[in-house]
Formats: structure tokens, C-alpha cells, sequence
């Protein structure tokens, strides 16, 4: 199968090919583009001046090679921006309000740049014919974060890339019904992670300010330690360059090699299909990382006796197991035994959800205990094509779903491993309280979707019919994640 | 069920099982060499030999290769007994690399015209069938194969590939929720919880079968599994 977007049509269709986007503000704003282009969106209007802007055609050429042509189109002038299906801006304010209200826009602000002192991402969204919700100002100093990490903005930047697709979709077949929903309800504000929070997210009509009375902590990297990290499909390989600057080594553990299909959701480019998926990361992550070693395996590991063999030749200090398999069950069982801490993650079907149980050692829940207890969600309707396939034999090329959920996803896996890696001093206080309440089974949702409502949800007055019928994982905001206790699951 | 690790279960009464004229007491230890989840999960291998005894007692558990029953050179099944997995008819002990129940389904031949013709293929292709009360039932035959992950996971059921071709039925079409290699799709993504594998046969094979011999009588997919394909 050489359609790079085979498994990404059955979620967005072709609608975002003939989508133009203008993007402004600074290079931050160049992950939002890649996850957009990894959804079929070719076409991008840019201000002049904007450096950043050939580096990332340059790294996007270099992962897909000949089988994707990007058109990039240079303006030097606000104004031209407004031939564009859809305006972003990244700290941009000024020349977002500039556009007129023809087009749909979407500005980010940073916690850095926040008129509101707010340690949130923020996206706020004016639809065609709309002004911005007004944000009012907190007026006070703004208390800086201490030991600042970019995971914040890491896991914030595939939510702000489907918030985007989701303004480009909207009214097509393919259009994200909680978004419509919730634009329908009047919400055109969304913030990411709420104080020391980085797991809750809001959204409302407008912003409201913050009063930040305290420092916020987040771990500093200081590359130490040896990372095993088993499976490196969607998750694991996007895992692994972003955690390849908190350790010293890698165990890299993959049977397969990279396909065509592959480059649109995981980390390998153009000139490595063919090449064994561990043997290609190790060399690309050590090209990229000075002083990291690699140590690439291109095998299945299935039994505990094998894992146990890794852990003790190369002295495994933390793991990332996402193969997704029911090898996982083994590999967590010697990871326990030898009280090695570990993040086991796997998608739900289409990326929906994502699932990431924190084993702290010895200590704790272990994964058995956390997975048996865990019961799907309903189930989403089939894709056109998952229904065709019904008739015959199907020849889907793997799950649908686009780098936008696989790689928040992957990026969170990652963050809570990152924390894994780090002695316990070191770890930020969201995960701290977690893991002191055997709540280490993170489930994060990109849409809200009705489900069973679990016995230990509390009621309140302001629910709606809706609230109390329950849904999914307690997911009620697009991109929340929820820590569940063993306690919870087994109830 | 099982959702906790039991340090200590009490000793349960010796199951025996049967085959061919010859009987024997099913030997935990051996069947632990094989499958390491025996081990572990104690409460869950007495709950399953229980259940299997009480609800389906011609039923019995043999060395696997895959879905397939693992043979002696004799040809004679390799069963857990006397410390090791053993020949029923020669008594050398063997190698599998799994565990299966295999064993026969009744399930009421289709009423309608149209299946006459099914039944008589399935007869013909030596498979049985038997009266009872004036009623014919087909003696279906199935493995289950226990996965080395029980009961975290579920396990394959699968149909003697035979028995699907005799009803002109393919090994693998999703419409049919067959797998591929005749494996029946019972669960839906992440709908498997811990249970016995008498539960699994009483409360989901048995509707498979009886789906698959609606198509087999001439009904569409979509009404033999009514509510299970969302189109």
C-alpha cells in the first residue's frame, strides 16, 4: 500500500486537500502545520520574514520525499492572508485582528504572552462573521514557572491542530460533531491544562482571568538513566524522539520495518521505508541527539525470561511499552518483578482515546490490575469504508486516525515517562498526587462521547440530563485526560 | 471474576475426563508446564475446569499447536495427566505449545427447506448429528484455545474448517464475524472481560453458531447477526 494517506481518508476524506491555510506568529506555530499536513492540507499562505518557515518545508520534503508536494505561497502583507480557508495565529494577536471577519481565524496565546497571566494554552476561535471573545485583562504581574520543560505546549499542539481541522471540516461529511456541538453551544474559548494542572482542559465563550498566586514546577532534563521502549509504531516511535533528550541511552524493540503508510503517523521519513523500524530510529535519534545511545533490537519480545534479560545486560532504568499487543502483558510482568518504572500506552479504535497506566515500580497497581478493569466505550460507527469492507474481505491498511490523536497521544505517553525516568524529588506535583492515590490510569479523549457512568462520579446540581447518563471515561471537554484508581476501575 | 490475584485457593476435587473408552484425572501441574497462566491464575483454571465438567462434560482439554489438537506419533491425543502431557492411547509423553478444549456443540438443525440440503452436505462429510425428542441437533464440532494471556484475554474459538466448507460458509469474512482460519469473532474492541470458558461457549458461541447456520439456510448477514454489524 503506497497511499501515504490510506489510514488517514477514512477520518477527513479528501476535504482538506484543496484547503488553503494562513499560519502566523513564530516558529512554534511550524507543529501545528506538520499535524495539519499529516491530514492532507497542501496549501499554506505565510508572511514574509517568517525564517522558520523554510526549515520546516526543508524537514517536510526530507520525511515525504517525492510522494507529497507542498505549496507554500509567501505574502507580504496581513491582508493577503484573508484568501485563506482558515487564519492561525501563534502569539499573533495583532495580525490575526487585523483579517477581516470574513474567514474563519484562530488565535493561540502562550502562557508567556497572556494578557490574562493565565498558565494555560489558550485557542480562541472566531467563525466567519464573528469578532473574538473578549478576554478580560488580569491587570497583575505575571509569577514566572519555575523550571520550565515544553511538554506544556508538546501535548497542547496536536489538540490545537484538531481544533483547526475541525473549523476547515465543519458542515462536511466529515465535520468533528463535539466541536460542532459545542461551537452550536456558543464556545469559542479553549484552554489547555488550568493551573498545576496540565491534564484538565476548559472551554467556554470566552476566556476569564487567572490569579496565579504560586510557582508552578516542572522537572528540568538532565538526560540520565537507560530508556527501553517496546513497539515503535504511532506511539512509540513519536515517544521515542521526544524522550531521546531525558536519558543517555535507548533500547530501541520493533520486528517490523517501515512502510509507505507509516511516515504520516510515525517517525520515520522517506528514505528509510525498507529499513527496520528499531535500525532507523536508533541512527536518526543519534544523528539528532549528541552523546545518546542507541541500541536498536529487531525482534518480538514475548516472554518474561527475554525482558528480564534486557533489563539486567543494559541496565533498563525506565520503559515505554506501546506494541499494543498481548505481549504487553509479559513484558510488564518482568518489568514489575524487577521493580523497573513503566508506562504502558495504546490507542482506542480511531484514536478516540488513548490509555497510558503509570507503574511506579513496585509500588502501586500493577498493569494487569488496572487493564482487566477497564471497560471500552461504545464503540464509534464505521468509516464508508469499514462498512464497505464488511462485505468482503476488507483491505483497511490498519486503524484509522490521524497523527493529530496518535501523536497527542505518544506525546503523553512520553510526558509520563519522562516523569518515570527522574527520581521521585524530581517529578511534578499532578503526578505526584496521582501516584499517591493509586490513580495511574490516564485516559485522554479527543471528543466527548456518551458512555456508562461510573458509580463514583458525584452528582451536582448543574447536570444536565446528559451529565448524569454519563460519559465516556469522564472525558466532557475534548483533550481532558482523566486519572482513574484502581479502586474506580474495579468497582 | 478474576480480578484479583488469589495467593491461596483451596484444593478442588479431581476432574477427570474422557476419550475413546479411556479416562483420566486432568493434572494441573502438567497442564502449568505448558501454559504459565495455570500458575498464576489458579482460581481461573479450577473455574474453568468446574464449569466445563458441570456444563459441558464430554468436552476435554488437550495439548494445542495453534487450533490444532498437538498428536503423538500414535496419533493419539496429548492430554495434561501423570505429570506431563501424555498420549490417551499410548501414554508417551509429548510437546504442545498450548492448551484447547475441544469438544461438540448441539445446536437444532435449521427447520427450513432450504437447509435439507446443508444438513445432508454435513452428514455426508462424516459430521454428526443426533435425536433428541424428535428433535435433530447438529453435533458441531469447536476448539477452544486458550491464549497465554488467560483471562486477560479472550480466547480463540475456532470451527473445524471442514465444517464451514460442508455448509459452503468461508473461513474469514467479516460479515459473517469470522476471523480468518474459521476463528469466530465474539467480542467486540475491548469488550472482553474475565470469564470461564463454559460462560464464553454458553453466552456467545452458541449464538454464533446458530447465526452462522441462519446464512447457511439462506438469511443475510445482517439478519443472522441482527445488531451486531452497524451499517
Amino acid at each position: 500500500m503506497n497511499d501515504l494517506f490510506a489510514r488517514v481518508r477514512p477520518v477527513v476524506g479528501n476535504a482538506l486537500d484543496a484547503c488553503q491555510v494562513a499560519v502566523v506568529g513564530c516558529s512554534a506555530a511550524a507543529q501545528l502545520v506538520e499535524y495539519l499536513v499529516a491530514c492532507g492540507v497542501r496549501r499554506w499562505l505565510v508572511m514574509e520574514g517568517n525564517e522558520w518557515v523554510a526549515a520546516l518545508a526543508a524537514k517536510l520534503a526530507d520525511r515525504y520525499g517525492p510522494m507529497l508536494t507542498l505549496q507554500w505561497t509567501t505574502t507580504t502583507s496581513v491582508e493577503e492572508l484573508a484568501a485563506a480557508d482558515l487564519a492561525v495565529g501563534v502569539d499573533a494577536a495583532e495580525s490575526i485582528g487585523q483579517l477581516p471577519t470574513t474567514l474563519p481565524r484562530m488565535l493561540i496565546r502562550r502562557p508567556e504572552n497572556s494578557p490574562t497571566h493565565s498558565r494555560s494554552i489558550q485557542a480562541l476561535v472566531a467563525l466567519p462573521g464573528e469578532g473574538f471573545p473578549l478576554c478580560k485583562d488580569a491587570g497583575a504581574k505575571p509569577i514566572p514557572i519555575c523550571a520550565a520543560n515544553d511538554w506544556d505546549w508538546l501535548t497542547a499542539t496536536p489538540l490545537l491542530a484538531r481544533l483547526a481541522r475541525a473549523i476547515l471540516l465543519r458542515g462536511t461529511s466529515y465535520g468533528m460533531a463535539t466541536w460542532e456541538e459545542g461551537w452550536f453551544a456558543g464556545i469559542r474559548a479553549y484552554s489547555i491544562g488550568t493551573l498545576h494542572d496540565p491534564t484538565a482542559v476548559l472551554w467556554d465563550r470566552q476566556m476569564h482571568a487567572q490569579n496565579i498566586d504560586a510557582p508552578i514546577y516542572r522537572t528540568p532534563r538532565l538526560s540520565q538513566g537507560t530508556l527501553l521502549i517496546v513497539g515503535l509504531g504511532s506511539l512509540g516511535s513519536v515517544a521515542a524522539e521526544r524522550l531521546a533528550p531525558w536519558v543517555k541511552r535507548i533500547i530501541l524493540v520493533d520486528p517490523d520495518s517501515v512502510e509507505p503508510v507509516n511516515l504520516i503517523r510515525q517517525a520515520y521519513s522517506y528514505q528509510e521505508i525498507g529499513k527496520p523500524k528499531a535500525t532507523a530510529l536508533a541512527q536518526s535519534l543519534m544523528a539528532s541527539h549528541l552523546g545518546l545511545a542507541c541500541v536498536p533490537l529487531v525482534a518480538s519480545l514475548r516472554d518474561e525470561g527475554e525482558v528480564a534479560d534486557l533489563v539486567s545486560r543494559y541496565g533498563v532504568t525506565a520503559a515505554l511499552v506501546t506494541t499494543g499487543t498481548v505481549a504487553d502483558f509479559a513484558i510488564t510482568r518482568a518489568l514489575r518483578a524487577l521493580a523497573v518504572p513503566h508506562v504502558v500506552g495504546r490507542c482506542y479504535p480511531r484514536g478516540r482515546f488513548w490509555e497510558g497506566i503509570v507503574v511506579d515500580g513496585a509500588a502501586g497497581s500493577s498493569y494487569e490490575q488496572m487493564r482487566r478493569g477497564v471497560v471500552a466505550g461504545p464503540l464509534p460507527p464505521p468509516t464508508p469504508e469499514e462498512a464497505l469492507s464488511y462485505g468482503a474481505v476488507g483491505d483497511l491498511v490498519g486503524e484509522p486516525a490521524t497523527a493529530m490523536e496518535t501523536g497527542w497521544a505518544a506525546l503523553w505517553l512520553a510526558r509520563l515517562t519522562a516523569q518515570m525516568i527522574v527520581p521521585v524529588t524530581l517529578r511534578e506535583g499532578w503526578l505526584l498526587a496521582r501516584l499517591a492515590a493509586d490513580a495511574t490510569c490516564f485516559i485522554g479523549g479527543v471528543g466527548v462521547e456518551q458512555g456508562v457512568k461510573l458509580g463514583t462520579e458525584q452528582e451536582t446540581e448543574e447536570d444536565t440530563e446528559e451529565d448524569r447518563a454519563g460519559v465516556a471515561y469522564g472525558i466532557r471537554v475534548p483533550g481532558q485526560i482523566h486519572a482513574w484508581s484502581s479502586a474506580q476501575i474495579n468497582t | 471474576m478474576f480480578h484479583k490475584h488469589q495467593e491461596s485457593v483451596p484444593a478442588m476435587a479431581e476432574i477427570s475426563h474422557r476419550l475413546g473408552g479411556r479416562s483420566w484425572v486432568v493434572d494441573s501441574q502438567a497442564a502449568g508446564q505448558t501454559m504459565g497462566w495455570v500458575g498464576r491464575e489458579v482460581a481461573a483454571w479450577h473455574a474453568d475446569l468446574q464449569g466445563m465438567a458441570t456444563h459441558f462434560p464430554h468436552w476435554v482439554l488437550v495439548g494445542g499447536n495453534g487450533s490444532r489438537a498437538a498428536a503423538c506419533a500414535c496419533g493419539g491425543p496429548l492430554v495434561p495427566q501423570s505429570g506431563g502431557l501424555c498420549c490417551v492411547l499410548c501414554g508417551r509423553v509429548g510437546k504442545a505449545n498450548g492448551l484447547l478444549w475441544m469438544g461438540q456443540l448441539p445446536v437444532l438443525a435449521r427447520p427450513e427447506p432450504s437447509f435439507t440440503v446443508r444438513r445432508e452436505a454435513l452428514l455426508r462429510a462424516g459430521f454428526q448429528e443426533t435425536i433428541v425428542g424428535g428433535l435433530a441437533y447438529l453435533l458441531v464440532p469447536l476448539v477452544v484455545v486458550y491464549p497465554s494471556e488467560w483471562p486477560t484475554v479472550e480466547p480463540f474459538v475456532c470451527y473445524a474448517p471442514s465444517w464451514l466448507r460442508a455448509l459452503e460458509l468461508p473461513e474469514y469474512n467479516a460479515g459473517y464475524h469470522l476471523v480468518g482460519g474459521g476463528r469466530a469473532c465474539l467480542f467486540g474492541w475491548g469488550q472482553w472481560r474475565p470469564m470461564s470458558v463454559a460462560a464464553v461457549l454458553q453466552q456467545r458461541m452458541v449464538n454464533h453458531v446458530v447465526s452462522l447456520l441462519k446464512i447457511a439456510a439462506g438469511i443475510s448477514p445482517t439478519q443472522a447477526f441482527i445488531g451486531r454489524v452497524d451499517h
